[in-house]
């Protein structure tokens, strides 16, 4: 019933918020900056600008942490507003979006840079 | 028992208290972090449009890009800079400093400041150089 939600150690996702939110303070921070460049890049623009020796690892691990963070946020919310059967579907959707949309990410970014 | 269960107010209890600042910056953490989220998920679309679809990467681009892109990015990058100070906070928080009445006070609003001038500067300076 709460397989996604409360099968977990609690202590270790209170962690793994704080950790995570660590590694964005510094990978945020280089995104928002970033944001100028990739405002109006076509993604021949967008991999040029990846094919670097440290950005594009950056951008991973941007996307690693920003959903992963993303994912404990919001599974503390809907545990706060919602119970039962939507509980339940609204805990898997956020699992399966945020894993999904980073790894399809992670790859995305990382097919753009020319080989 | 049952109808009973059914009238338990959820958290944060908003049907019971009377908002304070302490109470506002909590929400705000969590109505910025939805923000941030949005912005997460549209940067992986165009990520994922831009190696696999370009066709509609061009059409999102076109689509992001225009006053209203402009004004979202303002609202994200003060959810950003707020949830940035304010997670801050909470880290000083679990390190177990900073619960006295008055210092929780004056993080709140510092809080509010820190983001705002920090967001109207970068926005700015963005602005004004034609970064953007």
């Amino acid at each position: 019933m709460t397989f996604f939600a409360r099968g977990n150690n609690p202590a270790r996702r209170w962690i793994l918020q704080r950790v995570t939110g660590v590694a964005l303070v510094f990978l945020g921070l280089w995104f928002v900056l970033s944001i100028p460049v990739l405002w109006h890049a076509n993604p021949q623009e967008i991999g040029r600008w990846l094919d670097h020796p440290w950005r594009l690892y950056a951008m991973q691990a941007t996307l690693v942490f920003l959903f992963w963070h993303l994912k404990l946020g919001v599974e503390v919310i809907i545990g706060d507003y919602l119970r039962g059967r939507w509980h339940l579907i609204c805990q898997s959707g956020n699992v399966i979006l945020c894993v999904g949309l980073m790894i399809a990410a992670l790859v995305a970014v990382t097919g753009l840079v020319p080989r | 028992m049952t109808a009973d269960k059914k009238q338990r107010p959820l958290t944060p209890h908003l049907q019971i208290y009377r908002l304070q600042i302490t109470s506002l910056l909590s929400i705000l953490h969590r109505f910025t972090g939805i923000i941030l989220g949005i912005g997460g998920v549209l940067f992986a679309v165009m990520m994922i449009a831009a190696a696999w679809f370009p066709t509609y990467f061009d059409l999102l681009h076109l689509g992001l890009t225009g006053w209203w892109g402009w004004l979202f990015l303002v609202v994200w990058v003060w959810s950003f800079f707020y949830h940035w100070f304010n997670g801050a906070r909470h880290m000083v928080w679990s390190m177990g400093r900073g619960f006295e009445r008055s210092t929780v006070l004056r993080s709140g609003v510092f809080v509010i400041i820190a983001s705002m001038v920090a967001t109207f500067g970068l926005c700015g300076w963005w602005w004004s150089t034609g970064a953007l």
